[in-house]
């Protein structure tokens, strides 16, 4: 990849319909069984677009070129086996990776994620630990909100501390949090900024049922506000509820399917070595 | 689900439990032991041979390096009593007893500091995951291992305070052998007994309280030692009248004071010794997570991350006023990281201490030693480029999260040079403090006319303090040697590949800061045009700084 241009477009201090101040989605009022079928496809100019993306290390592919588009308002999801490179891809979408063929572009440019503009378009959600182990939780996330220029910071923090079932844990090092209160941490991070596009590696990993019900309901709510989203998953409920689409890492070909067609095959046994 | 074991296929409820069927007795810690010892005994002759010929070696480098220092130190002393006249002879070997004895202490105190935040046996990971869960008198087990390490405090206090009294009372030319060896075994056998009693102390809040009384015990005993080097740097500054008190005063409440000590200290050792076993899971766990860190960065050639490792305390808890906001003066992405390294910086005043404490230190040798204008340059380099490496702490810390900083929307060529102002601005009061003192000390600062006042000097050393801030900034990205190949031959020893630009990178760039300074030391006086090359040498530092560490947050990331 050696394009370095600048991500162009429309604004990002977009707030999603209904949001509270600084883009932290409305927690849905009810978190019952999620909505199935239907699958949405959005009508509009892709915001994030895959082209022939091959990914790897030391030159050799791990999973066949992957093509596919995500819409502002579209959930796109990441299916397939462990190892299959699900995190791969999404860590060249993310430009932690170079890829070894292809392109990933953010309205239209190369993505270079040591740019402003995809800094303030692109949230992630990866299995890293992506926090100031020395600022407390509040903290963290007050930091990233001004930093991203949200007006009434306070009240969007406790808002988003409550919604993750964090309030009590507000002044605690991300250290002294259980792995799942961490993840809980690293999404609200991810909320309490504006976004247009969320990358998410596998978000509903170690969270608690009530976690998982909750997860859902934000990222649905995210979707309906116009947020494009591509996230890992093995979730065949965050499959079958967020997912319009969803495309099938494998080494011979990447295919994509539907959200139903998807959770079939996530609970299909997988062939032993 | 079926499993094929040795042929025959397994039903989930057919699987062998592991470990002795019922009724039959547990291993015992020396039966656990001797099955382990093959393995760990399967070394072959040539490394042992190896391991002994690389211990010698070192053994002797050291031992060495360490008589060398010895008798260059004692003709250091013994020349300045020979050039003080009659009297003052007594003074100055008094006030190099205190010294020599000041400063073992210190280092004692700073050693059993390290010890106790390790924890009583500090076994390391893996042996901790192996031990905590086995089913033997945890006792048993910790006992070997704390004899071990409190043998090893043992010599190393003996070391320390052998060594220190052979030099304060080698000093006396008319001593004799005799005389020199009874110092330097009584030196030695005081330090053990120190070293030995110290260790068994400190193991005490690990066995018996829980991490948290660990790292606060950790940090009184630094403090202790802090006060002592703080109390002999005053003592240097003011003076201190010592020439009344004949050493022979001191004798006898000083010998009341180490039995009395000694007493205590072996007593705590056979109480530690007595309940190591109660030592908790979370303690051995903590100390060991710390003992690999330590272990990490040592091999690394990294002194920060050894802070760290020492320092850290993982599970604090920050108060606020509820509804409060935390970083009220945060406005956006800049402000916002400013914010992040000033909140760290806040909450870790030892930082600012360290800091004075660098600045004091050209202050200290130029009013002790009166030496060379050169060493005075030399010292004001070392203590630029410390305290800004201090004071950069918090910002490098944050620079190691590259996936929280690319939360930020901040680009990441912009975000070195952010993470540098708050340092740079710190630095500048620094330069503005210590280099002018440093200056009056040494004679540099006489009358009003430009480039001989204070304000002069004053002026020269604000605008170095940026320029070893961008030092710092160099050294805070550097490369870690490469651990992974094969070590290089070097006239120091065998070395990994890249120690040596670990340990340069970011010094060199201080260098180049000082060079200014080092001029206005040599011709006596902060003229205007050593500040405006001042001014140059510290651009361009900040932008070499900056271009090499977003050259490297590229790599990190």
């Amino acid at each position: 990849m050696s394009q370095k241009q600048q991500p162009t477009g429309a604004s990002t201090r977009r707030k999603p319909a209904g949001a509270k101040p600084g883009g932290a989605a409305p927690a849905a009022k009810t978190a019952g069984a999620p909505a199935r079928g239907k699958p949405r496809r959005k009508s509009g100019p892709a915001l994030l677009e895959l082209d022939g993306l091959t990914v790897g290390y030391t030159k050799s592919p791990v999973c066949a070129p992957v093509t596919v588009q995500v819409a502002a308002g579209e959930a796109v999801c990441l299916v397939g086996a462990n190892g299959a490179g699900k995190s791969t891809v999404l860590r060249a979408v993310a430009g932690l990776l170079e890829p070894l063929g292809g392109e990933v572009r953010l309205r239209g440019s190369v993505v270079d994620e040591r740019t402003v503009e995809f800094r303030r378009q692109v949230a992630c959600v990866f299995d890293e630990d992506a926090w100031f182990a020395e600022l407390s939780v509040a903290e963290h996330l007050e930091l990233v909100a001004r930093g991203h220029g949200v007006r009434d910071v306070v009240a969007v923090v406790d808002a988003e501390l409550a919604a993750q079932r964090l309030s009590e844990h507000a002044d605690e090092l991300p250290t002294a949090l259980s792995s799942g209160q961490r993840r809980r941490l690293l999404l609200a991070a991810a909320l309490v900024r504006p976004r247009a596009l969320l990358l998410l590696d596998e978000p509903e990993q170690r969270l608690d049922p009530t976690g998982r019900d909750t997860l859902l309901e934000r990222l649905k709510a995210e979707r309906d506000a116009g947020t494009a989203m591509l996230l890992a998953t093995h979730d065949t409920v965050l499959l079958r509820g967020l997912a319009d689409r969803a495309v099938v890492i494998d080494d011979h070909v990447c295919r994509v399917v539907d959200a139903e067609e998807a959770a079939r095959l996530v609970t299909e046994p997988v062939a032993g070595p | 689900m079926t499993l094929q074991l040795d042929g025959d296929e397994l039903d989930g409820d057919d699987l062998p439990l592991p470990g002795p069927a019922a009724g039959e007795p547990l291993p015992t810690r020396a039966e656990l032991v001797s099955e382990a010892a093959p393995s760990r005994a399967a070394r072959g002759l040539r490394t042992t041979v190896y391991d002994v010929y690389t211990t010698v070696l070192q053994t002797g480098i050291g031992g060495g390096l360490l008589l060398g220092a010895s008798g260059s130190l004692r003709n250091a002393l013994q020349a300045g009593l020979s050039s003080t006249g009659d009297g003052p002879g007594l003074v100055s070997r008094t006030s190099g007893v205190l010294t020599s004895a000041g400063l073992a202490v210190a280092a004692v105190l700073v050693l059993l500091g390290a010890l106790c935040r390790i924890g009583p046996v500090s076994l390391g990971t893996a042996p901790t995951a192996w031990w905590t869960p086995l089913p033997v008198e945890r006792g048993d087990l910790l006992r070997p291992v704390l004899r071990q390490r409190a043998l090893v405090s043992a010599v190393t206090g003996a070391v320390i305070c052998g060594w220190a009294g052979s030099i304060a009372v080698g000093t006396s030319p008319d001593l004799g052998t005799a005389g020199f060896l009874s110092a330097l075994g009584g030196g030695a056998a005081l330090g053990a007994a120190l070293g030995l009693g110290g260790y068994a102390l400190v193991t005490r809040p690990a066995i018996t309280a829980g991490t948290r009384a660990v790292v606060r015990t950790g940090a009184v005993l630094d403090a202790l030692a802090l006060a002592v080097v703080a109390a002999l740097a005053v003592s240097a500054l003011v003076g201190l009248a010592v020439d009344e008190v004949a050493p022979t005063a001191l004798v006898v409440p000083a010998v009341v004071a180490v039995v009395l000590a000694v007493v205590a200290l072996l007593t705590a050792g056979a109480r530690s010794w007595r309940d190591v076993g109660a030592t908790s899971a979370v303690s051995l766990r903590s100390g060991a997570a710390r003992l690999g860190r330590l272990t990490s960065s040592v091999l690394q050639a990294d002194v920060r991350e050894l802070g760290r490792a020492l320092a850290a305390d993982a599970t604090g808890r920050r108060r606020r006023r509820r509804g409060a906001s935390r970083v009220p003066w945060a406005r956006g992405p800049a402000s916002a990281v400013w914010s992040a390294d000033w909140l760290l910086l806040r909450r870790q005043p030892r930082r600012f201490l360290t800091a004075a404490a660098f600045a004091l230190v050209p202050l200290v040798v130029a009013a002790g030693t009166g030496a060379p204008r050169g060493v005075l340059a030399l010292l004001l380099w070392l203590a630029g480029y410390w305290a800004a490496t201090t004071l950069s702490e918090p910002a490098r810390s944050m620079a190691l999260v590259p996936a929280a900083a690319r939360a930020l929307p901040v680009s990441q060529t912009r975000l070195p040079l952010l993470r540098l102002v708050p340092v740079a601005v710190l630095m500048a009061v620094w330069g503005a403090v210590a280099v002018p003192l440093a200056a009056t000390t040494s004679g540099l600062v006489h009358g009003e006319t430009t480039g001989t006042a204070w304000w002069a000097w004053a002026l020269l050393g604000a605008f170095a303090g940026p320029g070893w801030a961008g030092a710092a900034l160099r050294g805070a990205l550097r490369p870690d040697p490469d651990l992974s190949r094969p070590q290089v031959s070097t006239a120091m020893g065998s070395l990994p590949p890249g120690a040596i630009a670990a340990v340069s990178t970011g010094p060199d760039l201080g260098v180049l800061v000082t060079v200014p300074v080092l001029l206005a030391v040599l011709s006596r006086g902060a003229f205007p045009l050593l500040v405006q090359g001042q001014v140059l040498a510290s651009a361009a530092a900040v932008g070499l700084g900056w271009w090499y560490a977003a050259h490297r947050a590229r790599k990190i990331s």
